[in-house]
């Protein structure tokens, strides 16, 4: 019978939430949360620890998170380590990773995490351990979980691990022999290809090219006092009632709201909805997250030439980049009707 | 041009008093057969061997492969390198088929490749699946033995040649078991999309002598694109090199039965007009060379009226840069491009594996990685020498490596790269191999 380890945040690890992110590494001879719908699933062994840390303690002290960690194993027997799964959650998936491949290295037992394809985790670790594709969110544990059990499984049997997309984890930019049926020759599979093509059909490059779509930065501003300029926020100020119901993270709408006949955002009818960060300061002045108070002040100098009458806002909350940029664009077009050359992006 | 060839099924090989072809059954005179292959005796110590699918033979070092052909009106089998110059693609050819003729020497190098007829380097390569008929030999010139990078193998070469020749004579009084029939009717009328095929050529040796491809019997250095009949390249108007290392090393034989020429043909007035066959060289030493063989390429596919491309690389490095360049300008003038290549991602696969990248070639065939080490068992018999392995200057072979140990272990056993396996890449279509992400 393999053993496995379970690693968790204070969340998932049904410590807490927020307000205990500061949690240290605590070692529990049971199974706790995600680990009870994991062990059904695992064939061939059973879990037999979880470790939880807070996300906030792992973050900002990882060395000693991860030293923690290591004594608590040193005395174990275990053939696997399975972290999360963290979703869209960004440090908990940074901390997935962080501690599987620590782990990995240490103890040289494979480990794996599941998070969403845009969890900051996934770029920062996709190359040092396998990462299981998941959902942006909690609701996506019963997709997740099963993920995750067969490839635990095919671990533990020694099974062959497959390519990428058979398997379902994140690349991890390694490139490798194939072979096909014999009647796959390259020969057939060009002339295929040559045929969809010439047809416009859809078909799939085997050597897959992608060049990075990079903004270029913008050139400076020569003179801000003939500058038109808008501002555009991702921290989820909107009016008190949220006339339109801006989600507080995986956002698809931005609000458009009209700001010409005032002065700053008064508190009380401004409010923050972003998901994603303490909302105190927030909603005690609107203006350290979206600063129209300063924006007019300077408006009235004379330092920047005109002000767009309109704010735009939405959550950056795990909002994907594809619906990002298309937001972005819709926005654009409110811009160049108003001929504005100047945008200020603010975030959280 | 119609060119027919009389297929014989060669089913084993074996020695024996008279050379002759009967009931599937080769046999083989073995000192007549050494007499054909080296006329004028600059090899010695020369020998015959017979490996056949699923035996545990290996091979190595390979210098030389090529088809058992003859034609009936007495024109030679490879005009201008077998004898005198003289057309091909045309007129009737008998072959031999399920079986090869292989040049072994004692000592490998660059361009020379390993055959293992069982276990899994047999899955890498096309060439364990048919009956190898090998001859071993040194060369009796003392400095032609060598196991460094850059040697001609002219005699090793020169003999697979006249082998095949010589062995495809003994059934030209029989009456082929099957025909392949090859001709490029006129079928404009269909308008179907306009197909042409490029196939790249070693012809980046310019040391004197004769290293690179041999276009009938030329040394094709200094190469400039060329269209070509297909019935040409499939009848011996191309023997092979000693320059590209094994795994990118396109033999006689591939050009005798090039995957990619027959598949086209197979679709020629159904799917599409197969226009003909563009001839192109590889590294070419500068930039200016590079896009002069691309505008080249483009230009004629252009002149033909194609819709349609497909590119098959020979090797990598330089090649790599021929073929982005050549797709992006064959696309500009209007061709559909498709490319057909191996990979180098590195021994651990992490690493960009064409030297050149551009989106703008978006349908790629990968036929699989040459840089990807594999463990081999040892063989029972070993045709040619084990001890080449370490010795010699292979690339995918290695004397040690901090990591990997050497490459040729006590037992026989081998940790080599792919690079090692002839014709491991099969760029010209034979390759039911690709690579996929990890």
């Amino acid at each position: 019978m393999k053993k496995i380890i379970m690693y968790l945040n204070q969340f998932f690890g049904q410590i807490g939430g927020e307000e205990k992110a500061d949690y240290q590494p605590t070692i529990h001879e049971e199974m706790i949360g995600p680990a009870l719908a994991m062990a059904p699933l695992i064939k061939d062994g059973r879990i037999t620890h979880t470790i939880i840390c807070g996300d906030d303690y792992m973050n900002l002290h990882p060395e000693e998170a991860l030293e923690k960690i290591g004594e608590y194993l040193d005395g174990l027997e275990f053939d696997l380590l399975i972290a999360g799964p963290a979703f869209l959650a960004g440090r908990y998936g940074v901390n997935c990773g962080r501690v599987c491949k620590y782990v990995q290295e240490r103890f040289n037992v494979p480990a794996i995490t599941c998070m969403n394809e845009e969890n900051p985790g996934v770029d920062i670790y996709r190359k040092d351990i396998y990462i299981l594709k998941g959902g942006d969110n909690a609701a996506r544990m019963r997709n997740d979980m099963p993920a995750m059990a067969r490839f635990a499984n095919k671990l533990l049997n020694g099974e062959p691990i497959l390519w990428a997309d058979e398997e379902g984890y994140i690349k991890r930019g390694i490139r490798q022999t194939v072979i096909l049926d014999k009647e796959q020759t390259a020969a057939n599979r060009a002339y295929d290809m040559m045929l969809k093509k010439l047809r416009g059909e859809p078909f799939e490059s085997e050597l897959q090219i992608k060049m990075e779509e990079r903004v270029a930065i913008a050139a400076p501003i020569k003179d801000a006092s003939k500058a038109r300029v808008a501002f555009i926020s991702t921290g989820g100020i909107v009016p008190a009632d949220n006339p339109d119901r801006i989600p507080s993270a995986s956002s698809t709408r931005f609000g458009r709201y009209d700001i010409s006949g005032m002065d700053r955002l008064e508190p009380g009818e401004w409010i923050s909805v972003h998901g994603g960060y303490g909302k105190t300061h927030a909603n005690a002045n609107p203006n350290v997250i979206a600063p129209f108070d300063a924006l007019k002040t300077l408006v009235k100098e004379g330092k920047i030439g005109y002000l767009h009458p309109y704010f735009y806002s939405t959550t950056g909350n795990h909002t994907n980049q594809r619906e990002a940029a298309r937001m972005a664009g819709e926005i654009l077009e409110f811009l160049r009707e108003d001929g504005i050359d100047t945008v200020i992006l603010g975030s959280t | 041009m119609k060119l027919e060839i009389g297929n014989f099924y060669v089913k084993d090989i074996i020695f024996g008093l008279k050379t002759g072809y009967k009931n599937g059954i080769l046999t083989v005179n073995k000192k007549e057969a050494i007499d054909a292959l080296n006329p004028e005796g600059k090899l010695t110590n020369v020998d015959l061997h017979v490996a056949r699918p699923g035996e545990k033979v290996r091979i190595l070092p390979i210098k030389a492969v090529v088809e058992a052909r003859a034609r009936l009106d007495g024109r030679v089998t490879f005009p201008g390198f077998t004898g005198a110059t003289a057309a091909c693609g045309e007129g009737v050819l008998y072959a031999l088929k399920n079986m090869s003729v292989m040049a072994v020497g004692k000592y490998g190098g660059r361009p020379e490749g390993m055959v293992d007829m069982s276990g899994p380097a047999a899955e890498l390569t096309h060439y364990a699946d048919i009956i190898n008929l090998a001859f071993t030999a040194e060369n009796v010139d003392p400095t032609e033995n060598r196991g460094d990078i850059t040697k001609t193998n002219l005699n090793y070469r020169i003999g697979a040649h006249l082998l095949a020749e010589y062995l495809g004579k003994t059934v030209l009084t029989q009456e082929p078991e099957a025909w392949e029939r090859y001709e490029l009717s006129d079928v404009s009328e269909k308008k179907l999309p306009r197909v042409v095929l490029i196939t790249q050529h070693a012809t980046s040796s310019r040391n004197p002598g004769e290293y690179n491809d041999m276009f009938y019997g030329v040394d094709a250095r200094y190469l400039v694109p060329t269209l070509i009949h297909p019935n040409e390249m499939l009848d011996g108007c191309m023997c092979s090199s000693s320059v590209m290392p094994a795994c990118s090393h396109n033999c006689t034989y591939s050009y005798q039965n090039y995957p990619m020429i027959k598949k086209l043909y197979s679709g020629h007035g159904k799917d599409i007009d197969f226009v003909g066959v563009i001839i192109n060289c590889s590294f070419e030493e500068t930039v200016e060379k590079k896009e002069r063989a691309a505008i080249r390429v483009a230009t004629i596919a252009k002149m033909l009226g194609c819709d349609a491309a497909i590119f098959s690389q020979l090797a990598g490095g330089h090649c790599d840069v021929e073929l982005f360049t050549t797709i992006i300008k064959l696309e500009e003038a209007g061709s559909k491009t498709v490319g057909m290549c191996s990979e180098n991602p590195g021994r651990d696969g992490a690493t960009q594996s064409k030297t050149m990248l551009d989106a703008r070639a978006d349908a790629i065939v990968s036929t699989g990685s040459n840089a990807q080490a594999i463990e081999l068992p040892p063989m029972d018999t070993v045709i040619g020498d084990l001890n080449s392995i370490g010795r010699d200057r292979y690339p995918g072979a290695w004397e040690y490596d901090y990591i990997l140990g050497p490459s040729l272990r006590p037992d026989g056993s081998l940790i080599v790269d792919r690079r090692i396996i002839l014709d491991n890449d099969g760029a010209p279509g034979w390759s039911n191999k690709t690579c996929k992400d990890f």
